[in-house]
């Protein structure tokens, strides 16, 4: 107990001393943190002992996430937006039902020993990306703003999308497997979960939303607590819709888009605060990817599992992008660009320790596959971010001179 | 679970909103997290079950007291402290353990049930007292400069020092119940001291160094300059902890120094490391509220409150009169820096490490204590600012 916790404190307090110096370089924080956790994990020195199942952990997973989720959607702010929604839009409803297809086909052909709602669950966990590891793309000048705005509100948006669709898979996979529940109860159980989500999502943050300009205007928020609201108020709303027996994901989605919508004044600088806590979270949980989830899922490592990472990276996800950008006006290069950025990391970390949590009995194939895919995508993306850049940059000045 | 983090977050959101209007008025942060906490745990409406022995509010507990005293300690400026050493080290060297003493004195003859190493051990937990409690008086410009840099020193130091005491008496009394000799529980403890302080100095010197050198270099982002300190200092007190040492002392030892080499840098640092310590503390006062009062109820006898009534007053504010006699000070400012020695969040740490130790009355002890924290929670909170007002007027008293 005390020995993780102090391994973990000292890396916090290192990392936090050399986090500007690491910025330079093409190694961002989650290869760093993942590859730390691996070292010192069971695989490594064994230094770190975690466990996934230990509820604390998991527990970690989902508050990181619900963190993410809720910060990011309240960051998406749709209609500050200074191109058309039609980019994220197309990515979103018609790029994101299409990869997730595709991804099960791949499966389909890939995987045998699987069941067809396991596979349709790999392919669910491995469409949303990570908005904090595209960031080297998205905060580069050098990539025309439209490109930019895109990926940056798809990856936002993508993951809260994602978790009813894996939550009813998720069903439908264990009711497969155990007697005695059928399938429509299982649907019914999901509905019921997201409905309650929304619900409490949309009612704690138009509350609190209310009391909070109230107050500020009151000036009655200090100084040292105005750190705290957003945090506390995406861990309410997460909480109270887990405890009610729905889905605290969806609850922090909503919640956060509506706090984006509704708080508009105030928003930067009560945000910073949460997206503080979300990045040291998310420090956390990579460190607990790279001890725990990869150590757990190796014994299932095979070739499939290397080919389906692959073309989850490639031309799952990069067809269907191709595809629906058709018509927007953009370059053939550009289309690509967009396809191949579309890193995987934190939600399918969380979705992966969900799942594992369930012990279905393809668990460690899908974690393994899961694992393999978000580690060849922090080391792809993390590489090609700047030289892909460059060089999209000059593939566009060209054709503008010419 | 999700019910009680839905509740413990939504009442911190609440909070945070009123926060501002709630240090304006009488009533403290503390006051208000122990109330909500007794009123939601299962003594009212049982929305949390407050079992105090559960692993996570364990480490709650312990991290909330080693960040403060690694924030207290690193606070703890020395070049006010050479100059005017007279009133702290007066008040630690001599009037600690005269408190103490009298503490011991006192329960000892009040309550038949304890042994003497029980009331010793009474005596150490309420000699510790509160820097954050005293704020209001510690902050407030009527009382006089060289009183405020004294109770602020002190109370900041105080709960350090009353770290090894209560380890040696809690081993010599294990080591007395167990029967297996007070020698080798006194090895025990020096043991447990030496690697604290080994490696709260060890790795302050080293992670303090490699701070100022990435500094220099630019190496430090805003947003991670936030962690440094909370994370140095948790660092410390898990680290010895993990090597059997006692983590309290790494952390304060840690502080002490960090404050030495860090200097200029220290306040900007240590105010960040504030804000996590304070949001702990809270939690950790409303865990209070919800288990340790509710648990310990039923040990409650009247002879409670009259130590409870005691320790408040005479047990602490006659060695404290005493141990200033030659340091010039009126005798209205000597019962003033007697009586500000709120009780709170070391005293409730360190009651909960006994509970966890197996002291057999551990229980009755947790009970004094609840009670000496509550009644000093509800009198100081009253008293700071008519009595600070009131010093602030004697026309004696301005030097």
């Amino acid at each position: 107990m005390y020995g993780n916790l102090a391994i973990l404190a000292a890396f916090v307090f290192i990392y936090s001393l050399v986090s500007g110096g690491l910025e330079k370089t093409p190694f961002n924080g989650a290869v760093v943190f993942a590859a730390f956790g691996l070292v010192l994990g069971p695989l490594g020195l064994g230094l770190l002992s975690l466990e996934v199942d230990a509820e604390g952990l998991s527990l970690l997973a989902e508050l990181t996430l619900a963190m993410v989720l809720f910060t990011d959607a309240s960051n998406a702010n749709l209609r500050e937006l200074k191109h058309s929604f039609h980019i994220p839009k197309k990515l979103l409803l018609i790029g994101l039902p299409l990869t997730i297809l595709l991804g099960f086909v791949g499966g389909f052909l890939i995987f045998d020993g699987l069941a067809l709602f396991e596979i349709a669950l790999i392919a669910t966990m491995l469409a949303p990306t990570d908005a904090a590891l595209g960031k080297a793309v998205v905060t580069n000048e050098g990539v025309p703003s439209n490109i930019r705005e895109g990926l940056n509100v798809e990856s936002g948006l993508n993951d809260g999308i994602c978790v009813p669709i894996l939550f009813i898979f998720l069903a439908l996979a264990t009711s497969t497997g155990a007697e005695g529940s059928t399938t429509i109860l299982a649907l019914r159980l999901v509905t019921e979960a997201i409905g309650i989500g929304v619900v409490v999502g949309v009612g704690l943050t138009f509350l609190g939303v209310r009391m909070l300009k109230q107050f500020v205007d009151k000036g009655w928020v200090t100084e040292t607590w105005r750190q705290l609201p957003v945090p506390a108020l995406a861990v309410t709303c997460f909480a109270v819709a887990q405890w009610l027996g729905g889905s605290g994901f969806i609850a922090c989605f909503v919640g956060g888009m509506l706090f984006g919508g509704l708080a508009k004044q105030h928003k930067h600088d009560l945000l910073l605060a949460a997206e503080g806590t979300g990045d040291t979270l998310a420090l956390i949980t990579w460190v607990v990817f790279g001890a725990a989830v990869v150590g757990q899922s190796i014994g299932a490592f095979s070739w499939q599992v290397v080919l389906y990472s692959i073309l989850s990276l490639t031309i799952v996800r990069m067809l269907p992008v191709f595809l629906v950008l058709k018509g927007m006006n953009l370059t053939a290069d550009e289309k690509l660009f967009m396809g191949w950025f579309g890193p995987r990391g934190l939600a399918s970390i969380v979705f992966a320790v969900i799942v594992l949590n369930e012990h279905l009995p393809g668990g460690e194939t899908i974690s393994m596959t899961v694992v393999c895919t978000i580690l060849l995508s922090v080391i792809g993306h993390g590489l090609s971010a700047n030289p892909l850049v460059a060089a999209l940059g000059a593939r566009l000045r060209n054709s503008a001179s010419s | 679970m999700y019910l009680e983090l839905g509740i413990l977050a939504l009442f911190v959101f609440c909070y945070s909103l009123v926060a501002g209007r709630v240090e304006r008025a009488a009533a403290s942060g503390p006051i208000v997290f122990v109330v909500s906490g007794f009123i939601m745990g299962p003594m009212v409406i049982g929305w949390f079950n407050g079992d105090v022995s559960r692993d996570g509010i364990k480490v709650l507990a312990d991290l909330t007291l080693a960040l403060i005293l690694f924030i207290d300690a690193a606070n703890a400026d020395f070049s006010v402290l050479k100059k005017k050493l007279c009133i702290p080290s007066r008040m630690l060297l001599v009037g600690l353990p005269g408190v103490i003493f009298l503490g011991t004195l006192t329960a000892a003859v009040l309550f038949d049930r304890l042994s003497l190493l029980e009331a010793a051990i009474l005596g150490t937990m309420l000699a510790a007292t509160d820097a954050a409690l005293g704020k209001a008086v510690v902050t407030n410009k009527a009382v006089p400069k060289q009183i405020r840099e004294g109770l602020n020193i002190e109370s900041g130091l105080n709960d350090g020092l009353c770290v090894p005491i209560l380890f040696l008496f809690i081993a010599l009394e294990l080591g007395h119940v167990e029967g297996s000799g007070t020698m080798h529980a006194l090895y025990l403890l020096v043991q447990e001291l030496g690697i604290g302080l080994v490696v709260g100095l060890g790795l302050t010197a080293v992670g303090a160094k490699a701070f100022t050198w990435c500094l220099e270099k630019g190496w430090v982002t805003e947003i991670w300059r936030q962690v440094v300190v909370v994370a140095l200092a948790i660092a410390c007190f898990s680290m010895a902890q993990s090597l059997h040492g006692s983590g309290y002392i790494a952390a304060f030892v840690g502080g002490l120094l960090f404050g030495y080499i860090a200097k200029d840098a220290t306040h900007k640092l240590v105010l960040a490391a504030e804000g996590v310590g304070e949001t702990l503390a809270l939690t950790t006062w409303f865990v209070f509220g919800a288990g340790v009062i509710g648990q310990s109820f039923d040990d409650f006898t009247w002879k409670m409150v009259v130590y409870a009534f005691l320790s408040l007053t005479v047990i602490r504010m006659l060695p404290i009169f005493l141990s200033l006699s030659s340091a010039g000070e009126k005798a209205a400012s000597k019962l003033f820096l007697g009586w500000f020695g709120p009780r709170g969040l070391a005293s409730i740490v360190f009651a909960i490490i006994v509970l966890n130790k197996g002291v057999p009355n551990a229980k009755f002890l947790a009970m004094v204590v609840v009670l000496t924290v509550f009644l000093s929670l509800v009198a100081h909170g009253i008293s700071a600012n008519p009595l600070s007002a009131a010093l602030g007027k004697r026309p004696d008293s301005d030097n």
